[in-house]
């Protein structure tokens, strides 16, 4: 659907020029809801902003459903444009026009007649769940109903791809869930390719299907969105995941932690269930087949892309043999374990 | 008060609203559109071009520059060609649109920049082609800030009239002179003055109702 090669873009401010984008390639389907993740100035805006044009490349190709991006100019970039809507994250409705007068404007500029239009916009409207709004201005709604005029005004002209440019980084966190919930149900109803960029994780781990995580104009990593959460390779995706999924240790535990094995200690392990392997009952297979008792520190299940993915500190009581044996039972299951340090048992009484 | 100096009054108050009306209507019809090329034509605008911005420039400061009273007398050849003469009510409506064309375009580019960069860009997204851009974006937002613009101007027109009456257009700032100065009758010199302060604070107020009836980026109701 949007294919990206070798993209670049340089800017020049003066006489020193700043490359914003070093050779980006991407390939986005049709269908998906594609992630782009970057910090701020990690040149992820550049980037979207490059699928339409408004920011011109400095090399490369793009070409979005079939058709050639990069080469358009004049009537038949702006025709080429109406196949691709875009949000924003402020909003950038017109102040002067009512709401379906907003969601009209792209209709309007196409040269529809004023009955298509109507015929148009009134089922945006419910779709996006504001007709009781329609003849409300801008400035009366909230900036959950400004981006639903925005996400409305943006399927008007009936796009293949939809850019959010961090669509939702203006809501708080309870209407950037509502926002998502939107865009998943378009993608799912109309078939539409949304790209969508982001500095937040918990973003991506709600509605993307696949994820590039770009750090200073390049793709670092990219992947499935369950790839990335659950084995991230570059460091800056670590720090990334560890944002939304990584629990850090209560400090309590932090301050009894020991690098070294003590002679009346136990292990602290961190175990990590990833894919099918997170429903099989492990953990007391373990502790029946070793007599080694679990204590357990901290756990916690999430559901990326409905598969679990979960993430447990145990304080691993009994023989070093025997926990060194759990340990690589653990590994034989296919299943990520770290010993994190060793603790001065509290509570052994016998030996 | 006289019936006569009533009716001085009225016949100055009319050739004042005729000379005011006639020169701001065609200084609104000449200075958006000259302030809608000053702003498109700018840096990093949709129709970026130098040569044109700079010399449209140069030609508006070069007339807000010079004082009214000397383009008064220094246009009078393009006046007489104009209206065929360069004394009278008529006559003066040429300066004074001359005057006031610059100063609505300077006021109408700077409302035209304060619409949010992020509107053009939307419409731009929306494959809106720049003329779009300028009667769908650029001017509806602006509106407001233009026609609070055209009332600056209009009350200032008032205060030139007077000054273009010195040559013969008449209007109240005329009488005001002619009679309470050159023949020393104060009391019509403050009739006028009084007459002027109602019909600026009538202008004033009836465009701040229009900018404000076509604001809606404040909420209705707190407006």
């Amino acid at each position: 659907m949007i294919e990206i090669e070798g993209l670049q873009k340089t800017f020049s401010a003066g006489d020193n020029p700043t490359a914003a984008l070093k050779d980006v390639s991407l390939s986005i389907k049709q269908g998906e809801i594609f992630g782009i993740i970057g910090r701020s100035g990690a040149g992820k805006s550049t980037l979207v902003r490059c699928i339409n044009l408004l920011e011109r490349p400095s090399a490369g190709r793009i070409s979005v459903n079939g058709r050639e991006i990069s080469s358009l100019s004049g009537a038949a970039l702006r025709e080429a444009r109406r196949e691709i809507g875009m949000i924003f994250q402020h909003f950038n409705l017109l102040s002067s026009r009512t709401v379906f007068d907003n969601v009209a404007f792209p209709l309007e500029l196409a040269g529809r007649s004023k009955a298509e239009i109507a015929r148009e916009v009134t089922p945006l409207l419910d779709l996006v769940g504001l007709t009781d709004k329609r003849d409300r201005y801008p400035s009366e709604l909230s900036g959950g109903q400004k981006q639903r005029v925005g996400i409305a005004r943006a399927l008007a002209s009936k796009p293949a791809v939809l850019l959010c440019d961090e669509a939702t980084s203006a809501l708080d966190p309870e209407t950037t869930k509502s926002i998502l919930a939107l865009l998943r149900d378009i993608n799912r109803k109309l078939g539409l390719t949304i790209v969508l960029i982001t500095h937040e994780m918990p973003v991506i781990k709600e509605i993307c299907d696949r994820v590039a995580v770009l750090d200073q104009g390049s793709v670092v990593e990219q992947g499935t969105v369950f790839e990335i959460f659950t084995a991230p390779q570059a460091e800056i995706t670590r720090r990334f995941v560890s944002d939304v999924i990584d629990r850090p240790l209560p400090s309590m535990l932090i301050e009894r932690l020991q690098a070294t094995p003590l002679t009346q200690g136990n292990v602290v392990l961190r175990i990590v269930f990833t894919g099918p392997t997170a429903n099989s009952p492990i953990i007391s297979e373990v502790v029946q087949r070793y007599g080694v008792l679990l204590n357990i520190l901290q756990g916690n299940v999430e559901y990326i892309q409905g598969a679990p993915y979960g993430n447990i500190v145990v304080e691993a009581v009994g023989q070093p043999q025997a926990v060194q044996e759990v340990i690589d039972h653990i590994r034989d299951n296919n299943l990520r374990v770290e010993v994190l340090g060793h603790v001065a048992d509290a509570h052994r009484a016998v030996a | 008060m006289s019936p006569m100096l009533i009716g001085l009054l009225l016949d100055g108050l009319k050739e004042t609203i005729f000379m005011v009306g006639i020169s701001a209507g065609l200084a609104a019809l000449a200075g958006v559109p000259l302030g809608v090329v000053l702003v498109v034509t700018g840096n990093g605008q949709i129709l970026q071009n130098k040569p044109i911005n700079r010399i449209l420039g140069a030609v508006v400061n070069a007339t807000r520059s010079t004082p009214f009273i000397i383009l008064l007398i220094a246009i009078i050849p393009v006046t007489r060609l104009i209206v065929g003469s360069s004394i009278g009510t008529a006559a003066a409506t040429v300066p004074l649109t001359i005057a006031a064309t610059p100063f609505v375009a300077r006021l109408a580019e700077s409302s035209l920049r304060e619409v949010d960069a992020g509107l053009v860009e939307a419409a731009e997204a929306m494959g809106a082609s720049p003329w779009q851009i300028v009667t769908k974006v650029l001017l509806p937002e602006a509106w407001p800030g233009i026609v609070a613009g055209i009332t600056i101007t209009v009350v200032s027109l008032i205060g030139y009239s007077a000054m273009a009456g010195a040559v013969g257009g008449g209007g109240l700032g005329d009488l005001g002179i002619r009679y309470g100065y050159q023949r020393f009758q104060p009391e019509v010199m403050l009739a006028v003055v009084v007459v002027l302060i109602v019909l600026v604070q009538a202008v004033q107020s009836a465009g701040d109702l229009i900018a404000r009836r076509l604001n809606k980026k404040v909420p209705r109701g707190k407006a």
